[in-house]
């Protein structure tokens, strides 16, 4: 039985009706379907149940550096293994299933809204076996990449350092070269997601060092693999690797997931193997970052369909007050509240935002599955596509997810914020989602600088003329029943453009600090076209669906067709969820736009 | 050994039905079908004597049902081949809801008899939508091989099949010559769960049409009610002092005590 009703049937029309994806696949829809189903039952049957009382009961640490995890995630994790779901991306090679990206992010949105907290122990894996199919040596893999796609063993990424968090270069880690790959590791590592727990024999960090007399810099750290446990003759985890967890930290959510602070060498001990070449460190854990990355924007996303779910359960039970349209008459007849404007102005914001994350969520997947088969400029098309919509889906997808839980909280009223509505918990698991695998800020410098400066706007550009492509070809589609909504994406489209031209003009004149001030506000706006665009789309999917299944053209008639029929109403509200988030959320962009164009340096000037 | 499994799509036990306007059907929209709870845990028990058999045993999973919809039990034979079985059958009947039990288990007889040889025929106990607890012993019947029903274990040894039945109050061992037929409780077999490779795996597996000709009468369904609305909870007082006022009730009003 689900605690939360999971949004298959969205995810369904995500994936098939609106990306199509079975044409990009080369799966056929029942395995798809079945993939679906069977990923709903494990998430159902084995994570939900676990997901409050892991968040109420937490890891703990013991004196001897071991960590226990919270009641049932071993045997949720068990049946993650059982089930093969940790092997769904890897290579054959490695032991993997090579399944699409676009179904990861299906897969993922099903754990992550079921329990974000076991997440982070399946996802880093995963993440991390990716690296060594693309970057290890063929020993390594089969050694310890194996073990990692089949989720037996635990994954992690060690960059952070306590004087090097956002500027990685700072790292003072060490590696001392005894023969062939082997090196002596050094140094101590913070923020480590499950660096040290009972759910794995085995825990495998891909640690950043730099080799002594290499370069300082980031560009002078090297990547190895340091496991808690170094392996006897057969490849069993054995004896002690002098890898110690010091502490765990005591965090405002995603109290399932432990977050370590590591010593490595703490008394001279502690071997590590190097990964492809010295001084590839960081462009080999970017592998992993830009996985996780996208993996952190699910977060936002997935949580926010939770959260929606039981806003929208709670405010059709709920009965409170009465009816609005009584005027100031309190009449004797009390209404769910659900009946209530707000309270519907807020639930469809929920709805809306959980659903454009989903749509560019499985659309970046799909981008990244097209990209492995594609050549040449195509291939470099998409990758540009893929590089520019990673920062978004990590940041915009965490901060619309974040809003959205928010805004599912303040629907229960008091009741909200309070343990037993299981909403307050969603609200605290999504927030760290905006800070880490890069801040959000840190990800807006990344999509202004490196993204849409790096290439002088190529990339952008050709978004945008897509979006404009898709509105002109689409103005009187639907008996332009959305002109009003593709003729704002267009206006919005435009305005990205003045604001891109504004911040070239600054970019190129050297205003470094002046850019970097309008990078967060120039996320949003282009997060927000991306949203609207996606929505927009998917409603002339509705709007072709219920033309098939004869909807009235009148909206209060339609209305009266729709109700009381889950697929009418299926269809009908996402024309509608289109409508609302274009005037209602991405009318926020002229705001926006506004941040970025205006000549205030008052953030800058002020003696604080 | 080869061993045939009949399962059967119905609809999630956690779903909200509705009945239909003419008063006898369910009416489907929105609502998800499974494989059938019971024909799971079969499916489960099949997989496992099979393994315990070795090379050369077969399972092959054989359904009579829709094609369209969520209904499809093309769907539902592909979950039992996720579960490991290792071929599938499909008797297609878009008439499939109220069909009278015995045109199913003589359709059933029939895409076996056609496949030649069979060790054993499991099924689920019963259909969790119409309950009709009957095809397991008119299959067997028409198969001509002993039936058991209720099975809660199943062991198979020198042609013999060992079953366990749980009947009302005691347990019952029963031994078999096979072939045989035999219908199992929802402890035949611990649940299974589909493995992502099995899961990919099974859209490649072959499923086979066999087709039945379908006839009418003898057996109508003529209404389908829900069950009454539950009726609001009552507190009738706190501790002892309550007692002999809530056991007017229950006896009085509610009728759920007598003597």
């Amino acid at each position: 039985m689900s605690i939360y009703p999971l949004q298959l049937r969205d995810l369904r029309f995500t994936l098939f009706e609106h990306l199509e994806a079975t044409e990009h696949l080369g799966l056929d829809k029942d395995t798809l379907d079945a993939f679906i189903d069977a990923g709903a039952t494990f998430v159902s049957e084995f994570l939900q149940p676990i997901n409050q009382s892991g968040d109420q009961e937490g890891c703990t640490r013991h004196e001897d550096g071991t960590v226990t995890v919270a009641k049932g995630y071993k045997e949720a994790y068990a049946q993650w293994i059982e089930g093969e779901w940790g092997s769904v991306r890897a290579p054959e090679s490695m032991g993997g299933q090579e399944l699409p990206q676009a179904l990861v992010s299906v897969l993922d949105e099903l754990v992550i809204a079921s329990c974000c907290a076991f997440h982070n122990f399946a996802g880093l894996t995963r993440a991390c076996a990716n690296m060594l199919s693309r970057r290890a040596s063929e020993a390594q893999q089969q050694t310890w990449g194996r073990k990692l796609v089949s989720a037996e063993w635990q994954g992690t990424m060690c960059l952070t350092e306590a004087g090097a968090g956002s500027d990685v270069g700072a790292s003072v880690t060490t590696a001392k070269h005894i023969e062939g790959d082997r090196y002596l590791i050094q140094g101590e590592k913070v923020f480590i997601t499950s660096g040290e727990h009972d759910l794995t024999p085995q825990v495998v960090h891909m640690v950043l060092a730099r080799v002594e007399g290499d370069k300082p810099g980031s560009k002078g750290l090297s990547i190895f693999i340091v496991p808690k446990l170094r392996l006897d003759a057969d490849g069993n985890p054995a004896t002690p690797n002098d890898v110690f967890c010091a502490g765990i930290e005591e965090k405002m959510g995603i109290h399932g997931s432990v977050t370590t602070t590591m010593k490595f060498g703490e008394n001279g001990g502690c071997e590590g193997y190097l990964i492809g070449e010295r001084g590839q460190g960081i462009s080999i854990m970017f592998e992993i970052m830009n996985e996780e990355r996208i993996v952190v924007g699910q977060q936002g996303q997935a949580l926010a369909a939770s959260a929606y779910a039981l806003a929208l359960k709670y405010a059709k039970e709920r009965i409170q007050g009465s009816s609005i349209a009584a005027g100031k008459r309190i009449t004797q007849e009390k209404v769910a509240i659900i009946e209530h404007p707000d309270v519907r102005r807020m639930l469809m914001t929920c709805k809306a935002q959980s659903e454009a994350g989903r749509a560019l969520l499985v659309l970046t997947g799909l981008l990244i599955d097209r990209s492995e088969a594609a050549e040449g400029e195509e291939r470099s098309r998409l990758d540009r596509r893929i590089g520019l919509l990673t920062p978004i889906c990590k940041a915009w997808g965490s901060e619309t997810g974040f809003q959205a839980c928010t805004t599912a909280m303040q629907v229960f009223g008091g009741y909200g914020y309070c343990k037993e509505y299981r909403v307050e918990q969603l609200v605290r698991d999504a927030r760290i989602a905006c800070v880490y695998e890069g801040t959000n800020g840190i990800q807006a410098i990344d999509l202004l600088f490196r993204k849409v400066a790096g290439d002088r706007g190529a990339a952008l550009r050709e978004l945008l003329d897509e979006i404009q492509a898709f509105v002109d070809q689409n103005q009187d589609a639907a008996d332009g029943r959305l002109k009003d909504e593709l003729s704002a994406l267009a206006k919005h489209v435009g305005e990205v453009h003045e604001v891109f031209a504004v911040l070239a003009q600054r970019f190129g004149g050297g205003d470094m600090l002046g850019s970097a001030l309008a990078a967060t506000p120039f996320l949003a706006l282009v997060g927000n076209v991306i949203g609207g665009y996606l929505l927009c789309q998917q409603a002339l999917v509705a709007e072709a669906a219920l033309a098939e299944q004869g909807a009235p053209a009148d909206a209060a008639a339609r209305r009266e067709w729709a109700e009381g029929h889950e697929e009418r109403s299926f269809y009908q509200a996402k024309v509608e969820t289109a409508r609302f988030f274009v005037h209602q959320l991405l009318s926020e962009n002229s705001w926006r736009a506004a941040q970025c164009k205006v000549d205030d340096r008052s953030a800058l000037q002020a003696v604080i | 050994m080869r061993i045939f499994v009949c399962v059967k799509a119905v609809p999630d036990t956690a779903a909200r039905i509705k009945v239909d306007k003419d008063g006898s059907h369910i009416d489907p929209s929105g609502v998800k079908f499974v494989l059938g709870p019971y024909d799971a845990r079969a499916v489960a028990k099949a997989i496992s004597l099979k393994e315990a058999a070795g090379d050369g045993a077969e399972v092959i999973a054989v359904s009579a049902g829709g094609t369209k919809g969520e209904r499809d039990a093309k769907k539902r034979l592909k979950d039992a081949l996720a579960l490991g079985a290792d071929r599938g059958i499909l008797i297609p009947d878009d008439g499939c809801e109220n069909r009278d039990p015995l045109e199913v288990a003589k359709a059933l007889a029939a895409a076996i008899k056609a496949e030649g040889e069979f060790s054993l025929v499991l099924l689920g106990r019963t259909a969790v939508d119409d309950q009709a607890m009957s095809v397991g012993p008119m299959l067997g019947a028409l198969l001509g091989a002993p039936c058991v029903t209720d099975a809660v274990g199943l062991e198979i040894a020198g042609g013999k099949a060992t079953v366990t039945r749980a009947a009302e109050g005691r347990q019952q061992t029963v031994e078999l010559t096979l072939p045989a037929v035999v219908s199992g409780q929802r402890d035949l077999a611990e649940e299974k769960y589909p493995k992502l490779k099995e899961i990919l795996k099974a859209g490649k597996k072959p499923i086979a049409d066999f087709a039945y000709a379908w006839t009418d009468g003898g057996y109508t369904v003529t209404a389908l009610e829900p069950p009454p609305e539950p009726v609001a909870g009552k507190i009738v007082g706190e501790g002892p002092d309550a007692v002999p006022e809530l056991f007017n009730l229950l006896q009085n009003e509610a009728k759920k005590l007598s003597f």
